[in-house]
């Protein structure tokens, strides 16, 4: 068991991060809050070292993605299809930015959004990707090539 | 738009409230796991076992009752789900829609037979106007065997024609049992397994028709068109149009056409 001091310095550095991926699938506080306790849980109770701090950041993001999976299993909970329906609890989304991020959550199926988040945000490479999801590498570009495609469809071009 | 991307996301973060509720629970939770963790070394390798036993005997009576076997779905407009376990009692209650929301609101059924569970259902229903004389009644039954589902449509079919008579509606009741792929089909799509037949009947007659067009319509609504597609059909046949003339066998599963439909 890891200790509190390292604990509270995993929730410093990557709450943001965990954050990021429950705003792209969950639409209640509620949800947001057991992911955040569980995700956090398992890290403290996760005894081996990681060997760097991308390791660690990967470990993390792929118990939060699955985490987020399985509330998401239960037949009842609604699926988050656009900003209207996210949980933005505490958050302000500049409208600037609502198109794009509306654009992420209207991405189906759900996986998309994943491999859009880490590759253009995280800026992780197919190959990291493929390790984080447990996918084919090749699987990842087949998903981040549709993804981009559903992007272009939804706001009408890809530029900047 | 990579930068596009990133700036929003970058416009979300955990707010100090969710932190400070993680950092709470997780104060709490693993205070708790340390003082299990030396107590367990007290009582020594027997309580160890003991507890291990009592544990797993928890868990298994646990999975009996919590596990569920069996489905009823019940339609009439308010569209909904009970989840039965092995002991015929409701362990879980989910609608497919808004109507079903307000039935269920306020309601427990958890813990009660199926036929009570149904009685107390029918009986919102009625308070709120859905029963009415033209009200069609579909209950969709799945279970682990065939024989525990004709036990089920029989024993719903005989109870809910009480019901109905005893609310002095005229409703018509169909009760049947659908199989786990229809189950598993509709409840990809979010709706009843009924209202997924229903559908699946209406696009043999109508090419155009989609389950997203239709989810949201009442099944007497979607059987009301099976039927308009289907006297549309006879129509151009009796006109003589062969090209339609070849298409006229039709029959699937349960979404037989009903000639006495209103739309509701």
């Amino acid at each position: 068991m890891r200790s509190e001091a390292d604990i509270s310095k995993a929730i410093q550095a990557y709450a943001d991060t965990i954050r990021r991926i429950c705003f792209m699938h969950l639409n209640n506080r509620s949800d947001v809050e057991d992911v955040f306790q569980e995700v956090f849980l398992k890290y403290a109770l996760h005894d081996a070292e990681f060997e760097s701090q991308a390791h660690e950041r990967a470990w993390l993001i792929r118990v939060a993605i699955n985490a987020c999976k399985d509330v998401l299993k239960s037949f009842w909970r609604r699926r988050v299809s656009s900003l209207e329906e996210a949980d933005v609890t505490n958050i302000t989304v500049p409208e600037e930015h609502r198109d794009v991020l509306d654009a992420v959550l209207r991405l189906k199926p759900q996986k998309y959004r994943n491999v859009i988040y880490l590759h253009y945000y995280e800026g992780y490479k197919a190959a990291e990707i493929a390790e984080i999801l447990r996918q084919e590498e090749n699987t990842i570009y087949t998903w981040l090539y549709r993804a981009r495609k559903q992007m272009i469809s939804l706001l009408g071009g890809w530029a900047d | 738009m990579k930068n596009r991307i990133r700036a929003a996301f970058s416009e979300i973060h955990a707010d100090d409230a969710l932190i400070d509720h993680t950092t709470a629970y997780l104060r709490g939770e693993l205070k708790d796991r340390r003082r299990k963790g030396v107590r367990l070394h007290l009582p020594g390798r027997v309580g160890a076992i003991a507890a291990a036993a009592v544990l797993t005997v928890g868990i298994l009576a646990y999975s009996l009752y919590f596990n569920p076997v069996a489905y009823v779905s019940i339609d009439v407009n308010p569209s909904l789900e009970l989840g039965l376990n092995r002991f015929d009692k409701v362990i879980s209650a989910g609608t497919f829609n808004g109507d079903g929301d307000r039935i269920l609101s306020g309601v427990n059924l958890e813990g009660k037979t199926y036929n009570e569970a149904a009685r107390v259902i029918l009986s919102v229903i009625e308070a709120n106007g859905y029963l009415r004389e033209d009200a069609l009644v579909l209950v969709t039954v799945k279970a682990e065997s065939s024989e525990k589902e004709q036990i089920l449509c029989s024993t719903l079919q005989h109870f809910i024609n009480e019901q109905v008579l005893s609310a002095q509606a005229s409703a018509v009741v169909e009760v049947f049992p659908v199989t786990a792929e229809v189950w598993d089909s509709a409840h990809g799509c979010n709706i009843s397994p009924a209202k997924y037949l229903a559908i699946q009947t209406l696009m043999e007659v109508d090419e155009n028709a989609t389950i997203q067009d239709y989810a949201g319509s009442t099944i007497r609504q979607i059987r009301q068109r099976t039927q308009e597609c289907h006297d549309a059909h006879n129509a151009v046949i009796e006109n003589g149009d062969s090209g339609y003339g070849q298409q006229g066998g039709h029959g699937h599963g349960h979404g037989k056409a009903h000639g006495n439909m209103g739309g509701s």
